[in-house]
Formats: C-alpha cells, sequence, structure tokens
C-alpha cells in the first residue's frame, strides 16, 4: 500500500470523476447527480461545453442549455482548466492526477467516466505548419472566442459536416469566406441525401447552414495540395486531381476527420475494440467502474455522446435499466446515433491522393520537426520512435500518431505517464521543501 | 463571461486585450503570428486550438501554457518563443 | 585469414563490436530477433564517461571513452562534449571525490576539484550550499540510439550483413534461428538480457532504471550532473536506490534518472520511485520544478553475477564468446568491449587487462 505521498497536494472524494465537459460528460455528471451521486467534471478548457458547445451564453442548443443548468445542482463540483495527466486504481477506488489552474491535484473516485471526446486529424500538404494553417475545429473555436478575421481571404477544407459548421462561423466572424472544399466527390457525398432523409432534424440543419452559406462555392472532390507564404500563410493551391488554382489566402482551416482521444482510458488499461475503447452495454469498459461515453467509444457526434453519457452516468449510479422506457429510447437512440457515425465516416473517407501531397521535406511531426524523408517506410512505430523524435515532443503523439498511422501503417505506440505535459512540481508531489 | 478590457505584455510589450477571452485569441488579434519557434527555426501559431497539439504554448510568468486553454488576466506577462 | 563470425544481439555491444570486427578482417553476420538498438540500448541515457567504482571499471571505461572520442560519428550519434561534474553534498562525499580525481588521474583522465563557488560558477542552475564538485571536461554524451546503428550500418558497409532474425539456440559451432542454422568460426554473444535464454549458466538479472525527459531547455544547464551519493529508500515500500542525475541530448532536453531495483521486467513506471527521483532532481536543481515532463519510461540494465562487465571466450564451449552484463556502463564500455573480443577473436594484442572480465575465472566468477 503506497503511503499517502499528499501532503502538498489538495485531494478531491467525489463517487464519480467524470473527465471532459462535452456533452458526453455533462450528460453523464446530469444523470448520475440525479442519482444523488457526488460528481466532480474535470475539463481541459476554460469553460464546460467540449468542442462542439462554445457558444456564448444564450445562444446554446437547447441540450446544452439543458445541461449546463444541471451543473449548478448540489453534489456537482466542475473544475475547468484541469487536464487529467494520470490515473491509477488504489484501496478500490480510482486516482486521477490534476493538473489545475492550483496546480497539482487528486481526484479519488468510485468510478470514472471517460468523455475524453476527440481531435482534429491533420493531413500534411506542403506549408501546412505555416501561421495561419490551423484545423477547421480549431479555428471553430478561435472563431466562437472571438477571433475576428477582418475581412481577410478564408478558405475551408478537408472533409465532413464540420466543415460546413466552420464556414458559417467564419462568415459571422468577418471572414471573406472564399469557398469550402470537401475531398470528397460528389458521387459519394449523394449517399448523404438518404441520411438526411431519415434524420428530419439534420436536413434541417443542413440547409439552414446552406442558406447561410448561399452564395459561396462548395466544391466536392477539391482539396489544398500547398499552403505557401512567408511568416503566415499567403496562398493556397487547391486541386481537383486534374486542375489546379493557386488562390490568395490568410488563413486556412482545414481537416481531416476526428481522432479519438483515448490515451486516459489506455493508460488505465481499459481494453480497444475496433480502435476504440470497448464498452458494454451499460457503456461499461473492461475495468470495473470505469465507464466511457462519446466519441472516446468511437467518432459519432453529439447525439450518440448524448445518450451514451446519460447511460454511462445512470450506470455509475447503478440505475441503468435497459428494459425501462427510458433505457429502452436510450438504447435506441445510440444504436441509431452510431450508425450515422459509422455511416459518414465511410462517407467522408481520405482519398488517396491526400498521402500522396506531402514531400520530402514536409514535416511529419512538428514538435520534433521531423520531415517525411525521415521515416523509412519499411519501420513500424517502435522503430520509427527509436530512429527518429517522432513523436517524442509536447503532443506526445497526438498530430503526428494519426499521420504515420495513416502514411506508414503504424500501430499505436504504448502510453506512459503523464498523459499530458505537466511540470515536475505536478507530475510528483514535491512535498515541503 | 467578463467582457472588461485589460492590459497584458507580450515580449515586454503592452498589449490590449479582454480579461477572460482565450490568450491566443489576444495574441492572434494582436498581430502575434509567431507564439513559438520550432526547433529548426520555423514560426508556430495555433493549429488545434483545443489543447492537443501545443504549438502555441507560450510563458505565462513561470508557467509554461498552451495559450488556446489560457485565459488572459490583466497584467498578464507573456513569453513567446522559445 | 579473416574469421567468420556470429554476433548475437544488435545493440550497442554487437554493434560496436561487429563494427571493429569487421575492420579486423572478420566477415561478421549480425542477429538481432528485434530492433537493432531496441533493447536495453534503447532506454540509457548515453553517457560516454570514465566511471571508477573498480579498477577494472577504471581501465575500461577510460581507455573506451577515449576510443570514443577518437571515433569520426555521424551526425546521428549527437555527439556533445558536455563534461560531467560529480557532486558532493557534504563532507564524506567531498573526500571521496578527492579519491575520485587520484583515481581518474592515474589513468590519464583530468579532472578538476571545484569549491562551492566555483561549482555554483559552472552551474548556476544547482542549488547553493552545495560541499564542491568534481569537473571532468572530457565527459561525453551520444545518442545512444544513434550511435548503435551508425556503427551497425558501418559495419555492414564494411561487409558484414544483419539477420532480423531471433536466435533460439546455441548449436556446436554457430546458432540456430526460427529460419535456420548458421556457422562460424565464432559466436559472440552481445544479447543483453537475452543472454541467459541462450546460455544458462550465466544469469542476467534486470536492474530497472526509471528516466523522465523534459521539453527543451535552451541552455540552461551545462554539464552532465551526477550525485555521489546513492541513497536507500528509509520510507518507501520498494528497495529501489536513488541517485540523481541528469544529462541534456543534443535537442536541449534534459534526460533525468535515476533509481536502481531488481523488479523482475514489470514496464510500468513506479509513481513512488519516480516521485523520489524528481525530489531529489529538485533538490539540487529548484528551477527544474517548473519544467514540463514530456514522458517517462523505465529500462533495464543488464546485470551479471559481478560488478563487472562478462567479456571473453566461454570456458568449455569452442568458438562461443560472451560480451554481456554490461549493468549501467554499456554505451561507455562499448568501444572497450568490443577491442577486448577483437582480441580474444582474432589474436590482435591489447594493452588492456583482459582477466577481470573473463568468465568464471574474473571478478566476475560465479562458480
Amino acid at each position: 500500500m503506497i503511503e499517502a505521498t499528499t501532503r502538498s497536494t489538495a485531494t478531491i472524494q467525489a463517487d464519480l470523476a467524470v473527465v471532459g465537459a462535452g456533452p458526453a460528460g455533462l450528460a453523464a455528471a446530469a444523470a448520475a447527480a440525479a442519482k444523488g451521486l457526488k460528481v466532480c467534471i474535470l475539463d481541459e478548457t476554460f469553460r464546460p461545453g467540449g468542442q462542439i458547445w462554445r457558444h456564448l451564453p444564450g445562444e446554446e442548443p437547447r441540450a446544452a442549455r439543458r445541461l449546463f443548468a444541471a451543473l449548478a445542482a448540489p453534489g456537482v463540483q466542475v473544475r475547468s482548466g484541469a487536464s487529467v495527466f494520470d490515473s491509477w486504481s488504489e484501496g478500490g477506488a480510482w486516482r486521477l492526477a490534476v493538473s489545475g489552474p492550483g496546480g497539482r491535484l487528486l481526484v479519488a473516485a468510485g468510478a470514472v467516466v471517460l468523455a475524453c471526446g476527440a481531435r482534429e486529424e491533420f493531413s500534411p500538404f506542403p506549408g501546412w505548419t505555416l501561421p495561419g494553417v490551423m484545423g477547421a475545429g480549431g479555428g471553430q473555436a478561435l472563431l466562437k472566442e472571438g477571433l475576428d478575421l477582418r475581412g481577410e481571404p478564408t478558405l475551408v477544407a478537408g472533409s465532413g459536416p464540420l466543415l460546413l459548421q466552420v464556414a458559417a462561423t467564419a462568415l459571422e466572424h468577418g471572414a471573406r469566406l472564399l469557398g469550402v472544399l470537401e475531398q470528397a466527390p460528389w458521387s459519394r457525398l449523394s449517399g448523404m441525401a438518404p441520411v438526411l432523409a431519415s434524420r428530419p432534424a439534420k436536413a434541417l440543419q443542413a440547409l439552414r447552414l446552406g442558406w447561410t452559406l448561399r452564395g459561396r462555392p462548395y466544391r466536392p472532390g477539391w482539396w489544398v495540395k500547398e499552403a505557401r507564404g512567408g511568416e503566415r500563410l499567403e496562398t493556397v493551391v487547391i486541386t481537383d486531381g486534374r486542375r489546379e488554382k493557386a488562390v490568395p489566402c490568410r488563413w486556412l482551416f482545414c481537416s481531416l476527420g476526428l481522432v479519438p482521444n483515448l490515451e486516459l482510458g489506455r493508460l488505465l488499461g481499459c481494453a480497444l475494440d475496433g480502435g476504440v475503447l470497448a464498452a458494454d452495454d451499460g457503456q461499461c469498459t473492461s475495468l470495473p467502474g470505469i465507464y466511457a461515453a462519446g466519441e472516446v467509444c468511437g467518432v459519432a457526434g453529439v447525439d450518440a455522446a448524448l445518450a451514451e453519457g446519460r447511460i454511462a452516468g445512470m450506470a455509475a449510479a447503478g440505475a441503468w435499466n435497459p428494459a425501462s422506457p427510458e433505457g429502452r429510447a436510450l438504447v435506441r437512440d445510440r444504436r441509431r446515433a452510431r450508425a450515422m457515425g459509422a455511416k459518414l465516416l465511410e462517407l467522408f473517407q481520405p482519398r488517396k491522393e491526400l498521402l500522396a501531397l506531402p514531400r520530402p521535406d514536409t514535416l511529419v511531426c512538428r514538435c520534433e520537426d521531423v520531415p517525411f524523408s525521415a521515416v523509412d517506410p519499411a519501420w513500424g512505430a517502435r522503430e520509427t520512435k527509436l530512429c527518429t523524435r517522432a513523436g517524442m515532443g509536447p503532443c506526445q503523439g497526438r498530430v503526428c500518431g494519426p499521420i504515420l498511422a495513416r502514411h506508414f501503417g503504424h500501430g499505436l505506440d504504448t502510453v506512459r505517464l503523464p498523459v499530458k505535459c505537466v511540470p515536475v512540481e505536478v507530475l510528483v508531489d514535491l512535498g515541503e521543501d | 463571461m467578463s467582457k472588461e478590457r485589460c492590459s497584458i505584455t507580450v515580449d515586454g510589450r503592452p498589449l490590449a486585450a479582454t480579461a477572460g477571452e482565450s490568450l491566443a485569441v489576444a495574441l492572434l488579434q494582436g498581430g502575434h503570428l509567431r507564439f513559438r519557434e520550432s526547433c529548426s527555426g520555423q514560426g508556430r501559431a495555433p493549429l488545434c486550438g483545443m489543447g492537443t497539439c501545443y504549438e502555441c504554448r507560450v510563458w505565462v510568468a513561470d508557467r509554461w501554457v498552451r495559450a488556446c486553454l489560457e485565459p488572459v488576466r490583466d497584467s498578464m506577462e507573456v513569453r513567446t518563443h522559445d | 585469414m579473416g574469421k567468420k563470425v556470429l554476433v548475437v544481439g544488435a545493440g550497442i555491444i554487437g554493434s560496436a563490436i561487429a563494427d571493429r570486427l569487421q575492420a579486423e578482417g572478420c566477415t561478421v553476420t549480425v542477429f538481432e530477433g528485434n530492433l537493432p538498438a531496441g533493447g536495453c540500448t534503447s532506454t540509457g541515457l548515453g553517457a560516454v564517461l570514465t566511471f571508477d567504482d573498480s579498477p577494472a571499471q577504471l581501465q575500461l571505461t577510460s581507455w573506451s571513452s577515449r576510443r570514443w572520442r577518437a571515433e569520426d560519428l555521424g551526425p546521428g550519434c549527437e555527439r556533445e562534449t558536455t563534461g560531467v561534474i560529480f557532486m558532493a553534498t557534504n563532507g564524506d562525499e567531498k573526500r571521496e571525490l578527492e579519491a575520485k580525481a587520484e583515481r581518474f588521474a592515474s589513468v590519464g583522465v583530468q579532472s578538476e576539484r571545484l569549491d562551492p563557488a566555483q561549482l555554483a560558477r559552472r552551474e548556476p542552475a544547482l542549488r547553493p550550499g552545495l560541499a564542491g564538485g568534481l569537473l571532468v571536461a572530457e565527459g561525453q554524451g551520444v545518442f545512444q540510439i544513434g550511435a548503435a546503428r551508425f556503427l551497425l550500418a558501418r559495419a555492414l558497409e564494411r561487409g558484414g550483413s544483419l539477420r532480423r532474425e531471433r536466435v533460439r539456440e546455441l548449436v556446436p559451432g554457430g546458432v540456430r534461428t526460427d529460419q535456420g542454422r548458421y556457422h562460424g568460426d565464432a559466436v559472440v554473444l552481445a544479447a543483453g538480457l537475452g543472454i541467459t535464454g541462450l546460455l544458462p549458466e550465466l544469469p542476467v538479472r534486470p536492474r530497472r532504471g526509471h528516466v523522465a525527459i523534459t521539453d527543451r531547455i535552451p541552455g540552461l544547464f551545462r554539464h552532465q550532473l551526477i550525485e555521489l551519493g546513492y541513497l536507500v529508500a528509509a520510507h518507501g515500500r520498494s528497495d529501489a536506490s536513488i541517485a540523481f542525475s541528469c544529462q541534456t541530448r543534443g535537442t536541449d532536453q534534459l534526460l533525468i534518472g535515476g533509481s536502481r531495483e531488481f523488479v523482475g521486467l514489470d514496464p510500468d513506471v513506479d509513481r513512488e520511485v519516480l516521485t523520489r527521483i524528481l525530489r531529489r532532481a529538485t533538490w539540487f536543481l529548484p528551477g527544474l520544478a517548473k519544467w514540463p515532463v514530456l514522458r517517462t519510461w523505465v529500462g533495464f540494465r543488464p546485470c551479471g553475477p559481478a560488478n563487472v562487465p562478462v567479456v571473453g571466450p566461454w570456458p568449455g564451449r569452442e568458438g562461443l564468446y560472451v560480451a554481456g552484463c554490461h549493468e549501467g556502463i554499456g554505451i561507455m564500455s562499448a568501444m572497450g568491449t568490443a577491442e577486448l573480443i577483437a582480441h580474444h577473436v582474432t589474436g590482435i594484442p591489447t594493452v588492456l587487462d583482459t582477466r577481470p572480465f573473463l568468465p568464471i575465472t574474473g571478478e566476475c566468477s560465479h562458480v
């Protein structure tokens, strides 16, 4: 039994720790709190809502408003600016080590919901490291935080429905939107029609977006080939595989899709299934007391996150009953949301031309400036790490890992503590001097 | 969310910002496009906007932070470049 | 006439041996069942120093470090002459530094005694009030994975070959892998922790160490730093012994160690051990508390029956040589080990005293 080394470290006791304050985490917290559990939500961003609910107060959708209101319930504690960097089992409970505004923090909880969400997947092209080139979700986040694009030429490119939302947000924030490039060809996009037909709410959303974007080009079958500039982005070269155009551009928001944030789950030792955290019908992972909901169970969007978060919260409270009317509705919502998510992943699969874009000097690892030329295609993940520094920087492989997987077929590397970079004095309890 | 205007310093020079807003936005809005210098000398700016890429990392006093996750506070002392 | 030599293991030891034997006219085939430099070599710190824990070690590491310094290493080896400072925290350790300086001098290694003021000037980031230090300016660091792969590549360029096959068994006059049997005039067993699986008579135990790596700290630390004291746990549940050492990589990232413990092959970082290491590190370098840690890992040092590497012909087995049990001095001893093996295999004379390292009859006797 490890002796307590928490002389200088505050410890929070809770029935349930929820990692992530996006839709899945908030749904889990609200459900558990409603059953009387003491809940501690830990979220990295300085405001709850995750990536999708970055609205200003008063503008958020109804589902968000309801869950934000639940945060005010007694027994719910929200820690914003809190990064969970380590977790382990101790004395029959789960411990999470957190880096927060006050330094090192420990949370002890009987159960944990992993609602860590997803991050952007990047597909490198020459010039992708220039200031002004950002992820679509990244751009969305900064725009919602107030970034004013001041009429500067802006392009949105990549893949997926997110692009349209980002484009709309960019317009609201002063962009001179040049257009939206969708790498999937028209032929594949027509597969969206039956999906939308079966989901009227989504169809309405799409129509609204289409109206907002009226007059701006939406170009399926086009993608970014190169970004050029000196100190920042100045020109984007776009192509459809046959034609090429160089377009003056100051902001490029591009995204290939999303990658689930599995690091904490994998550190704990949760089993994976199909490359995501395995969860049973009650959202329990392979570890008793550790639940998972939302994107960490597979990228599938907000509806899946809400259903699974609620199930996880109820399960953590011992109140999950799939046979009840609510239970059956949640199971049905989950199934439909996951099916839609799977369909979208299929429709927006990256095309093979994207893999051919990097030049030898294009960087694969931005933290350590490792170019594609440094990676021998014959190497696996481990050998690449031995021979280059890819993955040995602060992002801990979050950006280059998916790139290496797509371009070189690398598998996942071992996860070690800390799963987030933290200062020495937070990583361990330095005690009194 | 506070909407007060405040003043921070970036590499010793003053910058007007809004208390509580994202430091990354404040820096970009203030014309700072070089948050850090990569190990081969390239200038870098925010990429992911959500704290996973660490391209926007800067020093605030003696704290190493991701600007996209850091709320602006009055008189913050920010150092860009490594 | 060049001998045909099979080298088992493409870590730093096997690579250095292959490179040297190939240079001496042998035809070398290196066998590696995993990744070249992917075993014990991969987790080390890459220090190239003279260590004086025993006369044998003193001789081997001083010769070997000198040879390292003379090598024309490629850029992938990231060699840096940082110098190393051994630090004393009290009077006893200060006296030990004196003895150290004399032992170094006996093998031609120059060192400079630093009083507390001089120590503070050389390394401003250190806490004030230390008892003193000993600076060895010639101390170097290398990126040991790059160095091992450099030596292996050079061996291959000179006519050697690499077989990515796992050796399953030593057979008379050769080895058996998953793919087949290979024969040679000599077999050199440089398989690190894998030695015992092939040669049960030589027990090699893994001695675990911890490493933490920080983000880049340009210009903050100048020398490798090693504390003299080896602290044994007073209150901890493990019997890990902790001693602070650190070294910058060419990238200005700081590698911090270390611990020594026998816990089998447990690959998981022990939080309590890590805590003790970092407490010790920040005691010496208070500013380190604020620096971000990117990653932590454990590594295993191959530990033989005694305190010296086992290098030489294995008695009773014609043509079989062992080069292992280097514990924590593998990188710095690699050149010296290659010299010893070259002597044993080809007969080329050496100034090194081979006796302390001989299996059975040397200091490592385990009979």
